[in-house]
């Protein structure tokens, strides 16, 4: 066995005092760096969920939209006229940008409260016309008023409303709602319009 | 007196030296005219089995407008009540200073059936140059009026003639937020409607077949959209629904036995192929975007229509099974409505940037572009049987849609005399 102690190697007290004191700090700084870094953590929060893009171009959504909520109103009175749909829904009738069928943020918003309005009254079946404006050719006219038609649709049918309660008419130009030249007019004409098909309407009872 | 003899003989022999020299004549400029045609009907029946007599003066009325559309003649007509004898006609015509007479002569040979004879005899010699007899309905009287002018004009002028055909197009007797729209058949000079869808019906896009016996069109009544087939000889009609699609824009193959329709479906719209026979369709294109307005050459042999899937409407070309779909047109801007000229030469379309839409002819494989100056929104052009005219729609700001008639120049235009709106004309080749 080797000794190890040096008898000519005296550790003189102040260092003996320094090594003390270099081991408290040591171990302070430890708990303290430990104390820190359990505060790191915020717990209970969770993560932003992703953001929804709402300007695809139609062709690549061809996914179904994410559902909305759809409120379960009850069941309405059996006296439903297209008036009461009108109140409800704000507008039966949502416009499109030129040569587009895609939907719009205040289409939807119109598209939402009637299919809110529709899934309620799982037996009435519905007709959705479709327009477009009078800058676009015949044949393209047409072709373009189907697939506002069945943009609607498919926004109706992500919403709660069976889509075999749909059928699709596409009208092109022949129709128009207002026969202006002009912007306005146009800007008008480029529609498609929900109509839920109602039997004629009973007196109510008092 | 020897002398006087002298200068007379000098004189004359240098007159006679001055007329022994060549005759030189210098042509410098034509002097073109119109040229000059009198007409005149047989008053007197000339059948030998007695035939009713027809008043054939509003028929010869009917060739001379004819004539007049094509801006080539100067026309006379002779009102001689009374004679109508050839050898006193042809006398009055050279009176008139005309070069050719139309004569022209209807009876009835039967309960329903109308024979005209036309002869064009040169005035000075009095020879027959061309002539024809024709058997048409009684009911179809001015067809043979029709058929009169054609000889005319191809004799002529050496073009073909168009006069006997027909449009089939809309006409909407309602306003624009009330349409009252309705197939509607018209002589080749916007004359003798006929109507051949029932009222209460919306419709649109019409086709005639090219000898005019099948008349097709997209009828929309109660929220159902159906295909309507009309045989037009024996009045039968076909309503073709296809479960979940909606079709519009039928033309009919030359030889009247397929149809090309267009088929939307859940937003995507396709060429297919409908056989009047079986009753099949065939899809001729699956691309993405809106496939169109297909339309025949006249062999048959080609189809061409107009596609978004680069992005604007533009033209394509493609066998009659759907192989080999090549684009044609490159323009900026956006083509659409093709229409294949009878010659096989060019194709028409309509031409459109932002909104403005005007007339175009290209060739065949899509080189050498003409647009035709339009007011403001000319669309859906369809050939004349010559191929050197064409029908199309034209709207203005301030009117009604109307059908319209123009060269392949735009310099002679005139409008046809409908009398109310008329739209999307679809125009037969000559009449059998």
């Amino acid at each position: 066995m080797i000794a190890h102690s040096r008898p000519d190697l005296a550790i003189p007290a102040q260092h003996q005092r320094w090594k003390k004191l270099r081991s408290a700090a040591l171990h302070s700084a430890i708990s303290a760096t430990a104390l820190w870094l359990s505060g790191c953590q915020v717990p209970g929060e969770q993560l932003k969920p992703p953001p929804v893009f709402t300007n695809q171009p139609l062709r690549e959504a061809q996914a179904a939209e994410a559902p909305f909520s759809v409120p379960r109103e009850p069941l309405g009175s059996q006296t439903d006229t297209l008036g009461d749909f009108l109140k409800f829904a704000g507008s039966d009738t949502v416009t499109f940008a030129p040569r587009s069928a895609e939907l719009s943020p205040a289409a939807r918003e119109i598209l939402v409260r009637q299919a809110t309005w529709l899934a309620a009254r799982p037996a009435v079946a519905i007709l959705i016309e479709g327009h477009s404006d009078e800058r676009v050719s015949v044949p393209e006219a047409f072709a373009l008023s189907e697939q506002r038609a069945h943009a609607v649709r498919r926004f109706l049918a992500a919403n709660g409303v069976a889509a075999a309660r749909i059928r699709l008419v596409a009208f092109g130009k022949t129709k128009p709602r207002a026969a202006a030249r002009d912007e306005a007019a146009w800007q008008a004409n480029r529609r498609a319009t929900t109509l839920p098909i109602l039997e004629p309407v009973r007196e109510s009872r008092p | 007196m020897r002398l006087v003899l002298t200068l007379l003989c000098s004189s004359l022999l240098g007159a006679t030296g001055a007329l022994a020299q060549p005759l030189k004549v210098d042509i410098t400029e034509g002097a073109s005219a119109p040229l000059q045609i009198s007409l005149a009907a047989a008053s007197r029946v000339n059948e030998p089995g007695g035939g009713a007599p027809v008043a054939s003066l509003p028929l010869l009325e009917v060739i001379q407008a004819d004539l007049a559309s094509t801006g080539l003649y100067n026309l006379v007509r002779h009102e001689s009540a009374g004679a109508g004898e050839l050898a006193d006609e042809l006398k009055a015509a050279r009176t008139r200073t005309s070069q050719g007479l139309v004569w022209f002569n209807a009876a009835l040979s039967s309960a329903d059936t109308l024979r005209a004879e036309c002869a064009y005899l040169d005035v000075y010699s009095g020879a027959v140059e061309a002539s024809a007899a024709f058997s048409v309905p009684a009911a179809q009287a001015r067809r043979a009026a029709h058929k009169c002018a054609d000889l005319v004009f191809a004799h002529t002028s050496g073009e073909p003639g168009y006069f006997d055909t027909q449009f089939a197009v809309i006409t909407d007797s309602g306003t624009p937020l009330a349409p009252q729209r309705r197939v509607t058949i018209l002589d080749s000079d916007g004359f003798n409607p006929r109507y051949v869808s029932a009222p209460g019906m919306l419709t649109a896009t019409p086709a005639l077949s090219r000898d005019g016996k099948l008349s097709a069109y997209i009828a929309i009544a109660d929220g159902v959209t159906k295909l309507v087939v009309l045989d037009r000889t024996t009045g039968a009609e076909r309503r073709i629904e296809a479960p979940g699609a909606l079709l519009s824009m039928p033309a009919f193959a030359p030889d009247g036995r397929t149809l090309l329709v267009t088929m939307s479906r859940e937003g995507n719209a396709d060429i297919v192929r409908y056989d009047l026979v079986s009753g099949n369709f065939t899809a001729l294109t699956n691309a993405f975007g809106a496939d169109t307005a297909a339309t025949f050459d006249p062999d048959g042999s080609k189809i061409v229509f107009q596609s978004d899937r680069s992005g604007q409407p533009q033209i394509y070309v493609m066998n009659p099974d759907g192989s080999d779909q090549r684009r044609l047109s490159f323009g900026d801007g956006s083509f659409a409505n093709p229409a294949w000229s009878p010659r096989g030469d060019r194709i028409a379309f309509t031409f459109i940037t932002d909104g403005a839409m005007q007339i175009g002819t290209m060739r065949a494989d899509g080189s050498a572009l003409r647009l035709l100056p339009a007011p403001w929104q000319d669309e859906s052009p369809t050939w004349a049987a010559s191929g050197t005219l064409l029908a199309f729609t034209r709207t203005t700001r301030t009117e009604a849609p109307q059908l319209w008639i123009s060269d392949l120049t735009g310099k002679r235009q005139r409008r046809l005399p409908v009398p109310m709106a008329a739209t999307e004309p679809s125009w037969s080749g000559l009449l059998p």
